[in-house]
């Protein structure tokens, strides 16, 4: 019986390195040096910062809202459910199988 | 009425809301069974999820410690808010597989997902005692604060003691009446007054003038460093704590036991979709008002900078009616939010004391603890617990943020045994417990050498990364053990 949900944000794996390379941009490495210019109330180097930060908010919504199924685990597969080899990584005895 | 006197009968009607709903919490339950004690019968849906999960993840160090780190660190702080929201992206990887698990389990502490996933006692020993480790280092932490900030806010009127005394025996009240239903429902109202409280006076500061552009202008002129680009060991001490604290933060047991205590998959999906953007509504304002605090309170060194709160909001307050009573909303939010951050804290240990360290001992003496009596023991470990930490905090030898610290350290020592542990099948218990005596001894060892960070990176994150290294080894490279038959036989 599978210890998964029948879709889970693991299985976005594109969505989930763009997660990555936005946190890796909302650390400004990449800003210049000397004076900042000020935009909205701050240093342009922390707006951006900022907006790199909220799009990570967006895609995290997104993986929880759209990419993770409210089926319960002992759910029956249904039309379009698990692919075989999923249900196949769940040992008999009730734990995780080593692959 | 002086902005003390409001602000101190302001706590004092929160106490008395505290009380009714602790009551209104005991006459709600269904039984005494452990499932509805500690996780309020698996029922919690919706908004009381949410506010719950938001009141666990934010502590009074968010509210008190926050607005003094971007006092002192100026523009860089603008990291909190993607370090806080750092724990939700981990939840993506950890809660869908480990509700998954627990809806077929009916799992009540962490304690109960690894005795499944490892069947090796004395991995889940080991992880259970490096968890209860450092969240009665968070307990302590938000006992002190208690009393900090009561000492604070009232101008040394209300003796720190008293605050650390009277807040901790309310604590207790509503939780021994109600557990995690009377929990849950405080958080909610946590949650309103702080938003209210905390939003509605960065709005009105902003509004009368304390413009964010002209607070930027002056930091600019005066202390430049503060709103340059961050140096290379900001940067890389930026990237370390977005993954300290993600992965840390994710596996505080308290934050574990709600996934178990959600009332279903929709409900918890949502609450974390919801908490995806909480940090813009708490960080960014906690944030925004260390910064507002440069020119307005400049010279503050060192610790004096964790006043800035507190004086940014007496100063206000003397500015219009409005400001008065959105700072005396704040200044109970600020309360609030430490105590139900200290409640939340209290009940998880208590059930894992009960259930997994006193439980095992009863059942060996050949005789089955009921779940009554579990629930009854984890009671009498609440106020022991209470006890033993409010007689510590009372005589405090250590400083509030070194307490933190050495927390997320230790926790993420922990990290391995769940995202490891759910994502990958071959992790294997022996490996896994090497691993974390490993990774737990290289980090407490440097923090104790004095190497909390090497190159901006903290000692917890070296110790995790050693920790994960012997765990995936060892596993590859054994061919039986804890994922065979022959392992859970020896159980």
């Amino acid at each position: 019986m599978p210890d998964r949900p029948r879709r889970e944000p693991l299985d976005s794996p594109r969505l989930l390195a763009l997660v990555v390379v936005l946190y890796a941009l909302s650390i400004p490495w990449w800003a210049g040096g000397g004076v900042p210019a000020i935009r909205l109330g701050m240093p342009a180097w922390a707006l951006a910062s900022l907006g790199f930060t909220f799009a990570i908010s967006v895609v995290t919504a997104f993986l929880a809202l759209r990419r993770w199924s409210d089926d319960p685990p002992d759910a029956p597969d249904g039309p379009g459910g698990d692919p075989p080899e999923r249900t196949a990584e769940t040992a008999p005895d009730d734990r995780p199988r080593r692959a | 009425m002086s902005f003390t006197a409001a602000a101190v009968a302001g706590i004092a009607g929160y106490l008395a809301v505290l009380a009714f709903l602790g009551f209104r919490a005991r006459a709600a339950r269904k039984s005494e069974s452990l499932a509805d004690f500690y996780l309020a019968g698996r029922n919690l849906g919706g908004v009381v999820l949410l506010f719950t999960l938001y009141a666990t993840q934010y502590s009074g160090n968010t509210l008190v410690g926050y607005p003094g780190e971007a006092y002192r660190v100026g523009y860089p702080w603008v990291m909190s808010v993607g370090f806080m929201l750092a724990i939700v992206a981990a939840y993506l990887v950890l809660a869908p597989r480990l509700r998954a698990a627990s809806e077929r389990r009916g799992f009540v502490t962490p304690a109960d997902y690894l005795d499944w996933r490892f069947r090796s006692r004395r991995l889940t020993l080991a992880a259970t005692a490096i968890m209860t480790a450092a969240i009665v280092n968070y307990l302590l932490a938000q006992l002190m604060a208690m009393g900090h900030v009561v000492e604070g806010l009232s101008g040394g009127e209300v003796p720190y003691a008293a605050g650390v005394a009277v807040l901790a025996a309310a604590i207790l009240g509503y939780e021994l009446l109600g557990g995690l239903r009377a929990v849950a429902w405080t958080d909610c109202l946590q949650g309103i007054l702080l938003a209210v409280g905390l939003f509605g006076l960065l709005g009105a500061a902003l509004l009368t003038g304390h413009g964010l552009t002209e607070a930027a202008e002056w930091i600019l002129a005066n202390e430049p460093e503060k709103a340059l680009r961050p140096s290379g060991p900001v940067l890389s001490g930026w990237a370390s704590t977005v993954l300290l604290i993600g992965f840390s933060g994710a596996v505080y047991p308290q934050a574990i036991q709600r996934i178990f205590a959600a009332s279903g998959t929709p409900a918890l999906r949502k609450a974390v979709a919801a908490m995806a953007f909480l940090p813009f509504f708490t960080t960014l304002p906690v944030f925004f008002v260390g910064i507002l605090a440069l020119p307005r309170l400049g010279g503050l060194e060192g610790v004096a900078a964790d006043r800035v709160l507190p004086a940014l909001l007496a100063g206000w307050a003397d500015e219009s009616g409005w400001m008065f009573a959105l700072g005396v909303l704040t200044v109970v939010g600020v309360v609030a939010a430490i105590m139900s951050t200290a409640d939340s804290v209290l009940l998880t240990l208590s059930s894992m004391l009960a259930k997994d360290f006193l439980a095992p001992f009863l059942r060996r003496g050949g005789r089955e603890a009921a779940e009554e009596r579990i629930t009854r023991i984890g009671k009498y470990a609440a106020i022991g617990v209470m006890a033993v930490l409010a007689g510590v905090a009372l005589t405090p030898r250590i400083s509030l943020w070194g307490l933190l610290e050495l927390k997320m350290d230790l926790l993420v020592q922990a990290a391995p045994v769940f995202f490891l542990g759910l994502a990958w099948p071959r992790l294997r218990a022996d490996a896994a417990f090497y691993g974390l005596l490993a990774g737990t001894a290289l980090a407490v060892g440097l923090i104790l050498t004095g190497h909390g960070r090497l190159f901006g990176i903290h000692a917890g994150l070296f110790g995790a990364a050693l920790n994960t290294l012997v765990a995936v080894l060892g596993s590859l490279r054994s061919s039986g053990g804890a994922g065979s038959p022959a392992s859970a036989s020896r159980r």
